[in-house]
């Protein structure tokens, strides 16, 4: 038995599931406005399901509470915040340096992409430029 | 309007098949309260994708209830019931549980209260207790818990301690069990607490240190709770 919210590597996981989500999530309802219930609901189906046990999200949620506060420019104290909970800012910003590169976002109009290779921008279609390798 | 006496032992009526039973509850200290906070086995683990959650107080409340019977009429035995060893685990395992919970029936109150007034909050609670002289069984409503507003600190250590968990099992096929953020209420509820309204000690209207000192556990937890519980929006359907 371990406390969840020390299990620094499962923490770590399940924001990224949370990322992703919210990522597929949101596209989705864009994709979908306007649609009927029956392919709203169809299209529901490509957020990805979650994989660990619960407590895992509850934590990670706290975790993105404390990292939205942090970002709007609140400083925390040594003392506000457990040992456990700095640990997991930690695993946050880890996460999401993960997402962000998985998904970069376009430098027009700012909307994240499905992945590193597509050739224009999926939010306002401005096409992308490639450098070649040296 | 009555009130709640915190001092009084509590009498629990229980009917059964045409026949009454009165069982009395020594006033409930917060350390069995707490006990019993501790005994709840709140679980939930992932199953293909869905959160599936359990809950199970049951062992925790006969605990709580064997611990603070201190009297029960209504029964036949050869000699006086609480001479007899263990006689509290001896009644009916339903009356047990009935005592158990009608001590847990505390909820938000859907009675009209005040319009609130800005920088506090206050909340509304209804609650069975003991049973009047008639040996009747009341709920009272609208009883009124007012409190500061809580600061972004209190607000964190609430958020903390809610989301905190152990694993039983792996981290995917685990199951999750929740600590529960009870023992962090209690606390808030003594920090926040300005005044109440529907309790008494000894006949007396409270006062926040008389709040602090004498009210029931279990009613600290309820209403420090719906301190941190989201507000629902009035939503109509589009016609």
């Amino acid at each position: 038995m371990i406390e969840i919210v020390r299990d620094a590597e499962g923490v770590r996981m399940a924001l990224e599931e949370i990322f992703e989500e919210d990522f597929v999530r949101a596209r989705v309802e864009r994709e979908s406005a306007g649609a009927n219930a029956e392919t709203k609901e169809r299209m529901q189906r490509q957020i990805p399901k979650r994989t660990l046990s619960p407590g895992y999200y509850a934590f990670a949620e706290h975790l993105r509470s404390l990292d939205d506060e942090r970002r709007a420019g609140i400083i925390f104290r040594v003392g506000d915040l457990a040992a456990f909970e700095a640990r997991g800012l930690v695993a946050l910003d880890r996460a999401r340096s993960e997402f962000e590169h998985r998904h970069p976002a376009c430098s027009g109009c700012g909307v994240r992409q499905e992945n590193r290779f597509g050739r224009e921008c999926s939010g306002c279609g401005v096409k992308f430029v490639r450098g070649k390798a040296k | 309007m009555p009130s709640i006496e915190l001092t009084q032992p509590r009498v629990i009526a229980i009917d059964d098949h045409g026949k009454k039973y009165q069982l009395t509850v020594a006033r409930i200290t917060q350390k069995q309260w707490q006990r019993y906070f501790d005994a709840i086995q709140s679980t939930s683990e992932n199953q293909g994708g869905k959160r599936v959650d359990s809950f199970d107080s049951t062992s925790g409340r006969l605990a709580l209830v064997e611990s603070a019977l201190i009297d029960a009429k209504g029964y036949t035995s050869r000699e006086p019931i609480t001479s007899i060893s263990e006689w509290q685990k001896k009644l009916p395992l339903s009356h047990r549980a009935g005592v158990g919970s009608a001590l847990t029936d505390v909820s938000r109150s859907e009675a009209e209260g005040d319009a609130i007034t800005l920088g506090r909050e206050t909340i509304y609670l209804d609650a069975v207790w003991s049973a009047d002289s008639n040996g009747i069984m009341r709920k009272f409503r609208g009883l009124r818990h007012s409190f500061q507003t809580p600061t972004a600190e209190q607000q964190h250590r609430y958020s903390r301690d809610a989301s905190r968990s152990v694993l039983v099992g792996g981290a995917r096929n685990g199951k999750t069990r929740w600590l529960g953020p009870q023992s962090t209420l209690l606390a808030l509820y003594d920090e926040l607490v300005l005044e109440v309204d529907g309790y008494t000690v000894n006949g007396e209207v409270l006062d926040r240190d008389g709040a602090i000192a004498n009210m029931d556990g279990y009613h600290k937890v309820a209403a420090a709770a719906e301190l941190f519980s989201p507000a629902a929006p009035d939503v109509s359907e589009v016609e």
